[in-house]
C-alpha cells in the first residue's frame, strides 16, 4: 500500500478523500507528507496541523516542508497553512471545524495529515476509532481531505478495522484517482459517470512519467467498458510516443475484465499482478 | 467414411454429426482422430461422461486425447467462444499445425439454455473461423430435444456421417440463424411485480443501481458472490448503453429468486439490429474500443437479449445457479 498525495485528486466535486497510507520509514512518511501539502497549497486548499511542543520531530511539518520550495511563513500569513493545538485537532468535532473554517475563507478545500502514532497518544484506541468516524464523514460530505498515516509496525485487528473506514480500502468506495509522480492510483468503481476524471487524471499522470507510467488498479471494485476504453484513449498520445503503460494490482474481478478485453496482449500495456 | 479428406490444408471447419448409435458414433470419430495424430493435431474431447464413457476406452489405444470439462466450456456463448479459442492457442503452442474437437455442446435443459446451444453453434462461425480448429458437434439423435435438433441442423457447414462429409444443403448463415432465434420469450418471473426498479435512470445512479441489487441479490439468492460481482458488472454495462446510445427515460426492472436473477433495460430508442454484437472478442488494439461492453455483458451474464417492443427497446440478462 503506497498511497500517496499529489497535486490533484480527482473525486466528486463537494466532497473531499479520506486516504490512508502505511510508511516503512520516517523518509517514507514524509516524503508522502510534503506531497500532500505541496498538493494542497498548489490546489488552492488549505492545510491544517498539529504538532507535539517542543523541538520538531523527524516529521514535523517545518521540517518536512524544508527544501520543498515552500515559503512557510508566508503561507502562514496568507491562511494556507493552520497549526491547530494538538488537544483541538484531535476532538471529535474537530474535522467539521476545520472544513467549515476554510468554506468561510473561501478556499476550495481543505487538507490535513493525521499521524496516527501522535494521535493514539491522545486518543486511546476506540476514541481514536471515533475521530476516524467522523473524518471520514467529514470527508464524504465537505471540501475536506484527510491523509492518516500509519507506520508499518502497527498492527491487529484494530488496523483492519481503521484501514476499512479509508476510502479504496472500504467495500463501496466512491471513485477516485489520484495522479502522482509518474504514478496514478485508482480507487472505487469506474463506470460512465465518472470516466472523465479517470481520463483527466491519466492524462495528467502521462504528461509527467517518463517512459513508465504505473497504473495502480488495486484500488478498484469495478471498471467497466468505458474505464476500459479510457485506459486506451488516456494513455494513447503518451503510448504512441514509446511510453509504456503498467497495470498493477488488479483484484480478480477487474483483471478479468482486461483480460477478456485482451490488455495482457495489447502493445504499450503490461499487467502485473499482485503489486505491493 | 471421408471425414479427413477435404480439408488436409489445415483450414478450420465446423461439422455437424447427426448419430443414431454408438456404433455410428465410432464409426465417425475413430478414423478422424487417428487421422488427427497422424498429422500431428490435437484433439480435444469436450462431451457429456456419457458420451466420454462410449469415446475414451476406443480412443486411448489411439493417440492423445484431451478431455475437458464441458461444464466449464459451454457456460455462456461469449465465453465459449473464447475457452475454445485459448484452448486452440495452448494446443498450438506445444507444436499441434491443428485442433480436431468433438462437441457435445450443452448449455443446460431449460428453453433459454437451449437457445444458448444455437447461438453458440450460430457465433462458433464466425468467432471461430480464424483458429486452426476442426470442430465436430456430436448430436445423439436420441437424445437431444427435437426443436435443438432442427435449429442445430442449420448451423453447420458441413455434415458428417458415416458414409461421407458434404456441404450441409440446410445451413443458414450465422447472422440469420441467429435473427431467427432472437425472439426469446420473457421469464415467467416477470409477470410478477419487480423486486427493485428504477425509472429515469441516470449516469450517477448506476451506482446507486449497483448497491440495490447487491443487497437484494445477496439476501434473496444462492449465487456466489462472484456471480452476483458478475451480473452486475453486465448490467453496468447494458444500462451504461441504453444511457450512452438509448433514448431517455431508461428503466430498469430486477427480480430476483433463489436460484436467479432477471433483469430488464428499457429506453425509448429504436435499440441496434446485430444479432453478432458482443459475442466476439473486443480488443483494445483497435480505437477505440467499440462493442466491448457487449461483449463483456455477454461474458459475464448467463443470458442476454434484445427486443423491441412499443415501450421501446428491451435488453434482458439473467444469471442463474449452476
Amino acid at each position: 500500500l503506497g498511497v500517496s498525495g499529489a497535486p490533484r485528486v480527482f473525486a466528486r466535486s463537494g466532497s473531499g478523500v479520506h486516504l490512508m497510507s502505511v510508511a516503512a520509514s520516517e523518509d517514507d512518511q514524509r516524503s508522502a507528507l510534503r506531497r500532500w501539502i505541496v498538493g494542497a497549497l498548489g490546489a488552492g486548499e488549505g492545510f491544517a496541523y498539529t504538532e507535539p511542543q517542543g523541538a520538531p520531530t523527524p516529521t514535523s511539518v517545518s521540517r518536512t516542508l524544508a527544501g520543498s520550495g515552500v515559503d512557510i511563513d508566508r503561507a502562514h500569513r496568507d491562511g494556507l497553512l493552520w497549526q491547530v493545538p494538538m488537544a483541538d485537532f484531535y476532538a471529535v468535532n474537530a474535522p467539521t471545524m476545520l472544513a467549515a473554517r476554510a468554506s468561510a475563507q473561501g478556499l476550495r478545500g481543505m487538507r490535513i495529515a493525521v499521524d496516527a502514532r501522535q494521535g493514539l497518544q491522545v486518543l486511546d484506541r476506540g476514541a481514536y476509532l471515533e475521530f476516524e468516524r467522523q473524518l471520514g464523514d467529514a470527508c464524504a460530505m465537505s471540501p475536506l481531505s484527510a491523509l492518516c498515516q500509519f507506520h508499518a509496525d502497527a498492527a491487529g485487528s484494530w488496523l483492519s478495522e481503521v484501514s476499512s473506514m479509508h476510502m479504496g480500502l472500504g467495500p463501496s468506495s466512491p471513485f477516485l484517482a489520484i495522479p502522482d509522480d509518474d504514478a496514478v492510483f485508482l480507487f472505487g468503481e469506474v463506470d460512465i459517470s465518472n470516466s472523465d476524471q479517470m481520463s483527466e487524471a491519466l492524462r495528467l499522470a502521462a504528461s509527467r512519467a517518463d517512459g513508465l507510467l504505473h497504473v495502480n488498479l488495486s484500488g478498484l471494485t469495478l471498471l467497466t467498458a468505458a474505464g476500459c476504453r479510457v485506459l486506451v484513449e488516456g494513455t494513447q498520445d503518451y503510448r504512441a510516443g514509446g511510453g509504456h503503460v503498467l497495470l498493477l494490482g488488479a483484484r480478480p474481478p477487474v483483471h478479468r475484465v482486461l483480460t477478456l478485453l485482451e490488455f495482457d496482449q495489447a502493445p504499450g500495456f503490461t499487467m502485473v499482478r499482485n503489486q505491493e | 467414411m471421408n471425414a479427413t479428406e477435404k480439408t488436409g490444408d489445415l483450414a478450420p471447419a465446423h461439422d455437424g454429426l447427426f448419430y443414431s448409435s454408438d456404433q455410428e458414433l465410432l464409426h465417425v470419430v475413430v478414423p478422424f482422430v487417428r487421422d488427427a495424430v497422424t498429422h500431428n493435431e490435437a484433439v480435444l474431447v469436450v462431451a457429456s461422461d456419457h458420451t466420454r464413457e462410449v469415446l475414451e476406452p476406443v480412443l486411448r489405444d489411439i493417440g492423445p486425447v484431451e478431455y475437458v470439462n464441458p461444464s466449464v466450456v459451454f457456460r455462456r456463448t461469449a465465453t465459449a467462444v473464447h475457452t475454445y479459442r485459448e484452448l486452440v492457442e495452448k494446443a498450438l503452442g506445444r507444436g499441434a499445425r491443428r485442433v480436431r474437437a468433438l462437441n457435445e455442446v450443452h448449455f443446460g435443459e431449460t428453453l433459454h439454455a437451449r437457445a444458448e446451444t444455437i447461438r453458440f453453434e450460430a457465433v462458433a462461425n464466425v468467432g471461430l473461423a480464424a483458429h486452426p480448429l476442426w470442430h465436430v458437434c456430436l448430436y445423439d439423435v436420441r437424445r437431444t430435444p427435437p426443436d435443438l435438433l432442427s435449429a442445430s441442423a442449420h448451423a453447420h457447414p458441413y455434415v458428417v456421417s458415416a458414409d461421407d462429409r458434404r456441404p450441409n444443403p440446410e445451413y443458414v448463415p450465422p447472422v440469420e440463424l441467429l435473427r431467427r432465434h432472437s425472439q426469446i420469450p420473457p421469464y415467467t418471473i416477470e409477470a410478477q411485480p419487480p423486486d427493485l426498479e428504477f425509472r429515469d435512470l441516470s449516469a450517477v445512479g448506476l451506482s446507486t443501481l449497483r448497491r440495490a441489487i447487491q443487497t437484494t441479490a445477496s439476501a434473496a439468492t444462492v449465487l456466489p458472490q462472484g456471480r452476483i460481482d458478475d451480473f452486475i458488472e453486465a448490467l453496468s454495462e447494458i444500462a451504461s448503453n441504453s444511457l450512452v446510445h438509448g433514448e431517455a427515460p431508461v428503466t430498469t426492472r430486477v427480480w430476483v429468486t433463489q436460484q436467479r436473477i432477471v433483469c430488464t433495460v428499457t429506453d425509448r430508442g429504436n435499440g441496434f439490429d446485430d444479432p453478432l454484437a458482443g459475442f466476439l472478442p473486443a480488443s483494445p488494439n483497435a480505437l477505440p474500443v467499440h462493442g466491448s461492453g457487449l461483449w463483456l455483458a455477454r461474458n459475464f451474464s448467463d443470458s442476454l437479449d434484445f427486443s423491441t417492443s412499443d415501450d421501446g427497446f428491451t435488453a434482458r440478462l439473467a444469471c442463474w445457479t449452476n
